[in-house]
Order: C-alpha cells, then structure tokens, then sequence
C-alpha cells in the first residue's frame, strides 16, 4: 500500500507500525524514538497493534542534537 | 567564614533542584567528545536536544542520546523549527514519548530571519501542553506582559531571549528582564544570546535564575575552555547577585578614611 513516511510517498508491505519500522531497518530498541501516525503519537506498546491504512501519514522521529 | 563553604543558592523548576544554574544545548559541537568534555567542564545537569524525523536511510547517525545518557544529564527536548502552536504540540508529544520525560522546552518560532517567537501560537502551545500534563519551558520575547501571561498559565519557568538565537550578542535589555524578574514567581531563564562568560555573568547579576545557552560554548574556538568559563561566569554574576552589590553614585567617594590627614605647609 501507498503512505507517507516522513513526508515521502512510500509503498510498503507493512501491515503495522513495528512491521514498517523493521522494514526501514530501525532499530527498536534504542532509545529515543517516536512514532506518530496522522498526527497522533503511536505509544510503543502499541506499535505491534497499530495497523496501517492506504494514505497513512507516518512521522518517525528521534531525538538528537539540539540547542 | 571558612571560604569553601560559600556555595549559590540552588535553582528548583517544578520542584527538582539544579546545583548548577546553566543549561547547555547539545548541537553545533565539532565532534562528540568535545561536546562531551564541554558539557562536564559546563557543570551542567541539563541538556537540551531537538527532536527531528529520523534518517531511514542511513542507521549510521550519531547516536547523541547513549552519549547525554552516560553523562547522566537530565535531557530537556525542544520543539525548535516549530512555527505553528499544532507543529510544537505533537513535536512535545513526541518528545515525551521519546525520551520519557514530560518537560518540554517550548518554542515557537515566528520567522526564519530572526528567530523571534510567535507569541500568539507561543501561548496556544502552551495552554494546550500544560493541559496534557507537560512541564512547559516556553522560549520567549524579553517581554513582561508575554511572560507574565505564560507564568499565569502555569509554565514551570519563562526563558526570555537575551538577544536572537545564534546571534552571541548578550543580553540586550537588561531591563526588561529585570521587569519580567519582578513580575512572574517562576524562575527566569535567559534563554539565547548569551556570547560569552561575562552576558552569563550579567545575567545571573541581574537577577535571572539561569542561563539557556548552546552556541556560545559550541562554535567557540576551544569550546571545553569557553564551557569552563561560562560555568564561573554563572557562578561569579549568581553570587554577586546574593552579595548585593554596591549602589551606583556619580560622584566619587573616597575609599581611604578622610581623616587624620598630614599637613602640608603650602608656600606663596
């Protein structure tokens, strides 16, 4: 299906938010990472429940050097 | 009065208490290890981080947080690069989720050029943020009436730009932050412009409670020396402040006792 990840169109096979983030090659684990899907932040415990749909707009983010 | 055993006064935002009263941001370092070695020499506890999309591409980012982390700093997010109070509001949710912390230092941005605040989004960020539970550090104009309104609302501190972000040219109305000191009983922080260790020192001087800065440590030339500095000029200006400082006269005043002069025979 088509979204958008981080303001680019995408296709993905990514049924939900952990599937894609795999997908990308991210690593789960490490710490300060955030997920919003059509600007509502997706918790980390929900990211293996949190399904995606045709046109999601997905924002993964993380923390890094900043004034 | 033994000498070691004169320490500033702590600083309390939101009931945590800082020994140290200078908050260093984490960008523009030349590498790491400097940042690293600049933050220790800072004295810092706290240090701020921006919150940006992650690179999908390319997992060999420099992983800033395990560094903060090993420091044991207490991480302070921002939302800069936000313009609109919608933008801040999901880049603090975000950040909250991130990092696992609810203090946010808020800022929204109203242009490129000069970097001031848009006050109206400002206070729609953080009337919405402090609603969802958040510590708010709002980045804002040396403006009292601005100030007062985010302390009202219930930020946790005002941090007041001492001149434009970037611009290293101090604190440009001392005035006006002496007013906004007055007037909020939240602690005030200056927050940009500070250049080098004397704008911190004058800050602290002045009353402010601490000092917000990033480039003036990071694009120094020895940025672990100019941290060092900055960190006594933060002490030197906050324990003047405490001393209470002489008043200002015009006109001079013998510091020598005026009495028991010799006399000179003065010859037509």
């Amino acid at each position: 299906m088509d979204i958008k990840l981080n303001g680019n169109s995408t296709q993905t096979n990514a049924q939900t938010v952990k599937e894609l983030l795999k997908e990308t090659g991210q690593d789960l684990e490490a710490g300060g990472m955030a997920v919003a899907v059509n600007e509502s932040v997706v918790a980390k415990e929900q990211w293996s429940a949190r399904r995606l749909e045709e046109g999601d707009r997905v924002e993964v983010i993380r923390a890094t050097q900043g004034g | 009065m033994d000498i070691n055993t004169i320490i500033m006064e702590k600083l309390t935002i939101a009931e945590e208490t800082f020994e140290s009263r200078l908050i260093v941001g984490s960008a523009r370092f030349p590498d790491p290890d400097t940042m690293c070695r600049a933050l220790e020499a800072s004295g810092t506890e706290m240090v701020t981080v921006a919150i940006r999309r992650a690179n999908l591409e390319n997992n060999g980012q420099i992983d800033v947080l395990s560094y903060l982390q090993e420091g044991g700093y207490k991480l302070l997010p921002n939302t800069a690069g936000c313009y609109t109070a919608k933008e801040a509001v999901l880049t603090a949710k975000m950040a909250r989720e991130a990092l696992d912390t609810n203090w946010i230092k808020l800022e929204v941005i109203g242009d490129e050029d000069t970097l001031f605040p848009d006050v109206p989004e400002l206070l729609k960020a953080a009337e919405e943020l402090l609603l969802e539970g958040f510590v708010v550090l709002p980045y804002t104009n040396d403006d009292p009436i601005t100030c007062k309104k985010l302390a009202r609302m219930g930020c946790a501190a005002v941090m007041p730009l001492g001149a434009p972000i970037g611009s290293g040219m101090g604190i440009r109305n001392p005035y006006n932050l002496r007013i906004i000191k007055e007037q909020v009983d939240v602690p005030v922080i200056v927050d940009a412009g500070v250049g080098t260790a004397s704008d911190a020192a004058i800050a602290l001087e002045l009353g402010m409670d601490a000092v917000l800065l990033n480039s003036a440590v990071s694009q120094a030339k020895h940025p672990v020396e100019m941290a060092e500095a900055m960190r006594k000029g933060i002490e030197a200006g906050r324990l003047a402040y405490e001393a209470g400082r002489m008043p200002r006269r015009l006109y001079a005043k013998a510091s020598s006792p005026e009495e028991g002069l010799i006399d000179v025979q003065h010859n037509e």
